[in-house]
């Protein structure tokens, strides 16, 4: 008899079958597959994710398949889970769309993949920096409204700084 | 009156905690109110002013914004709109930009100036001239951004009152040469610390009855403690480094930082090594019954590894600690010097609320910081419990912390004070528990000064006991293992996962104990561990048993037994508290 599946179902009702390695990369799948299956899978089990769309699931699972036999720094150690850099493929696997990289990001966050979270943010973040308010309104989408007092008391943020 | 409602009259009105966020966020809740006025506003809505970000909920939001890792990209981004500056406006962003920063750097060694908030400070503009740009009506309601500013604006003054009020009374009391503590004693309403004069109180009294409870020790001598102020403080050792949490600025810089900040739970500076410090310690004089410490023996010369135990505390008002209890089982004395302290304790066996621990107490989990921690209503939950001891300490008392105590300190104004970990004689069967039991909880030791210790006692107990074994064992372990500098040098209540054996301190502490002759309180603290250990088998043999028999019993109805494993089960009711009510 084949090793039973995990079986993730997207919003969309599309239906993934991973490895049980593969699922746990999750916690939030490994939580769910440990306390429902207190015996070890013995059947393949569903797990629906109603908020992730295929598209986006299919790049999640993509990403917990390369990483299945990585292993990855404490979870509690904020300070190295944050300076180091980006993992190389990692980098690669992440140059999508905007709308596609936040929806990986939320993704993540929901599934509780954390070194998943941590790439995704810190491409964010290295889209934000070394911008100017103007250039990072464009990259983002925002709107502003300040009113000519408002710029004013902005750029003055910017003038009265003194040396640091 | 009965004691609950005597109790229930501690809680504290917090609906009085409600104050405008500089930059008019709203609490969440405000996002059902008046939406029509939103809309007559003519603002920009809050999505197209956050463009992309408002794809993500406002915890991940600040999540991804964390990982950003320059001055000038937050500011940027500040810069974009005014609803992200709101969100960037969050202190504990700019905060632990900072505090990553300087990891890098010693933070005493950069030129650093304190300008009344982190954000402030580190763009290098003063408090008052930032932009502040305002948010309009209900745009932008975020409890994510309003609560920390909501408890960075907490008044615990006014909030406490009642009880700082009643305290003052108490206090001035036991300034009249009537006050007799031991009439007190039968007296004092529940849940209230008894105040003891320093001279009264002997050895024998507090080893026999005071041991295992809090107390305040006072001193009608106004001279008996330092008095410091901050000015003196400054003008004395302003240069000098202390640490303050993750930093370690110039007591200047930080007494910058004291005087205004917005922070949820602000720095405290928690200093025991500092220059400054051998010299204020030779300032004061431990009060004599709390002199009696066996962990001096970790002090002896060539042994020299005793946990870091006197230190001197600076913090703002709002400054202070969510519950814990203190290392290695010790208890502790603490004098205010400046500054009122609001002090929540409970016993040993009962966890306070809002606080999450597991059974061997080895994770503490508890709220953010002590003002959410009111805020939230677990301080009015705790008002009403029984066990729970409540007490303000004015300048010049010393409190005693008895081992294992939960306490929860609250700084209710700008404040100095010193505090002291010791183990009294009354302690050491439970501290020797401790230190054999709960090893890996065992903290402020370090391998290499243990091993050096090791070597050097060794030499004074030539013959193979099991302990005598357990310490050559660890050390020659040590020796072989040639482990980097900064595991020899790491604290041991740090070193998570380590090639190490347990770190044997309760077997070094007994044999620093007998070579001080100390026999007979050895072997009696000993008699009771073994008997403890005993019943601890018995224990054992006996859920084993239970266990067979309720997993044999296939009628499903074992649910409503104790669980198999719970051992010693209570169900933690005070026999009389049911006949309170009807009082």
């Amino acid at each position: 008899m084949p090793e039973p599946k995990v079986i993730i179902i997207s919003s969309d009702d599309e239906k993934f079958p991973v490895d049980v390695k593969v699922a746990e990369k999750s916690i939030l799948m490994k939580k769910m597959i440990e306390d429902l299956n207190p015996d070890g899978l013995e059947e393949d089990f569903e797990i629906p994710t109603p908020n992730v769309r295929s598209t986006v699931l299919a790049k999640v699972i993509e990403w917990c398949t390369h990483h299945r036999n990585t292993v990855f720094p404490d979870d509690d150690d904020e300070d190295a889970r944050k300076s180091a850099p980006v993992d190389e493929w990692d980098k690669n696997f992440l140059k999508v769309d905007q709308e596609m990289l936040y929806e990986i990001i939320l993704a993540a966050n929901y599934l509780n993949i954390r070194p998943l979270m941590d790439s995704g943010c810190k491409i964010v973040a290295e889209m934000i920096r070394g911008k100017s308010p103007e250039e990072l309104r464009r990259t983002f989408n925002i709107v502003n409204d300040f009113s000519p007092e408002e710029e004013a008391a902005i750029r003055r943020e910017n003038e009265w700084a003194e040396d640091r | 009156m009965t004691r609950r409602q005597n109790m229930s009259g501690r809680k504290v009105p917090l609906w009085t905690t409600v104050h405008r966020h500089p930059l008019n966020v709203k609490p969440q809740g405000n996002a059902f109110l008046s939406l029509e006025e939103m809309h007559e506003l003519k603002n920009v809505p809050r999505e197209k002013q956050m463009g992309h970000f408002s794809a993500f909920p406002d915890e991940l939001l600040m999540e991804i914004l964390g990982y950003i890792d320059d001055v000038e990209s937050m500011k940027n981004l500040s810069h974009t709109s005014r609803v992200m500056y709101a969100y960037l406006y969050d202190e504990e962003l700019w905060r632990k930009l900072y505090i990553s920063k300087i990891d890098e750097v010693n933070s005493d060694t950069i030129k650093f100036k304190w300008r009344g908030s982190w954000r402030s400070s580190l763009i290098g503009i003063e408090y008052d001239y930032q932009a502040n740009v305002q948010i309009s009506g209900n745009l932008l309601c975020s409890d994510v951004l309003y609560r920390p500013y909501q408890c960075s604006q907490i008044d615990y003054n006014r909030l406490f009152q009642k009880i700082i009020k009643e305290e003052e009374a108490y206090r001035n009391e036991t300034l009249q040469n009537t006050y007799d503590y031991k009439e007190k004693l039968v007296s004092l309403s529940a849940g209230k610390i008894l105040r003891i004069p320093e001279a009264s109180l002997g050895l024998d009294e507090f080893s026999s009855k005071f041991h295992d409870k809090p107390f305040i020790l006072f001193n009608t001598d106004t001279e008996r403690w330092p008095t410091w102020s901050f000015e003196q403080l400054n003008e004395r050792f302003g240069e000098v480094s202390f640490r303050q949490e993750a930093v370690r600025w110039p007591l200047a810089v930080y007494l910058d930082y004291l005087s205004r900040n917005h922070d949820e739970s602000p720095l405290y500076l928690f200093d025991c090594s500092s220059d400054a410090m051998s010299t204020l310690r030779k300032e004061f004089e431990v009060p004599e019954v709390f002199q009696d410490d066996f962990f001096k023996a970790f002090e002896v010369p060539n042994i020299d590894c005793r946990p870091d135990y006197s230190w001197i505390i600076i913090g703002p008002e709002r400054s202070g600690s969510s519950f814990h209890k203190d290392p290695n089982y010790t208890s502790a004395w603490n004098t205010a010097i400046r500054g009122k302290k609001l002090w929540v304790m409970f016993p040993p066996h009962i966890v306070p609320p809002g606080v999450g621990t597991d059974s061997e107490e080895s994770e503490v989990t508890s709220p953010v910081g002590i003002a959410e921690w009111v805020i939230s209503g677990f301080f009015n939950d705790a008002a009403v419990m029984e066990e729970c001891l409540m007490a303000v300490t004015f300048p010049g008392e010393c409190m005693h912390v008895p081992a294992g105590w939960w306490h929860s300190v609250f700084n209710l104004d700008d404040s100095i004070a010193i505090t002291q970990n010791f183990v009294p004689r009354a302690k050491l069967y439970e501290t020797f528990k401790f230190l054999k039991h709960r090893n890996t909880q065992i903290s402020g030791f370090y391998p290499k000064s243990v091993r050096d210790a090791i070597d050097k006692l060794l030499v004074d107990f030539p013959s193979k006991d099991e302990n005598v074994l357990k310490l050559s064992q660890y050390k020659d372990r040590f020796d072989q293992l040639n482990l980097d500098m900064t595991i020899q040098n790491e604290d041991c209540g740090e070193l998570s996962s380590s090639e190490l054996p347990e770190i044997p301190i309760y077997e070094l502490f007994k044999l620093l104990l007998l070579k001080q002759g100390e026999t007979e309180l050895v072997s009696e603290a000993d008699k009771k561990l073994t008997q403890y250990e005993n019943s601890l088998t018995e224990l054992k043999s006996r859920k084993t048993a239970w266990s067979s028999l309720v997993c044999n019993n296939d009628s499903g109805s074992s649910k409503d037994d104790p669980a198999p494993g719970t051992g010693s089960f209570s169900f933690g009711f005070n026999p009389d508290s049911s006949d309170e009510e009807d009082d």
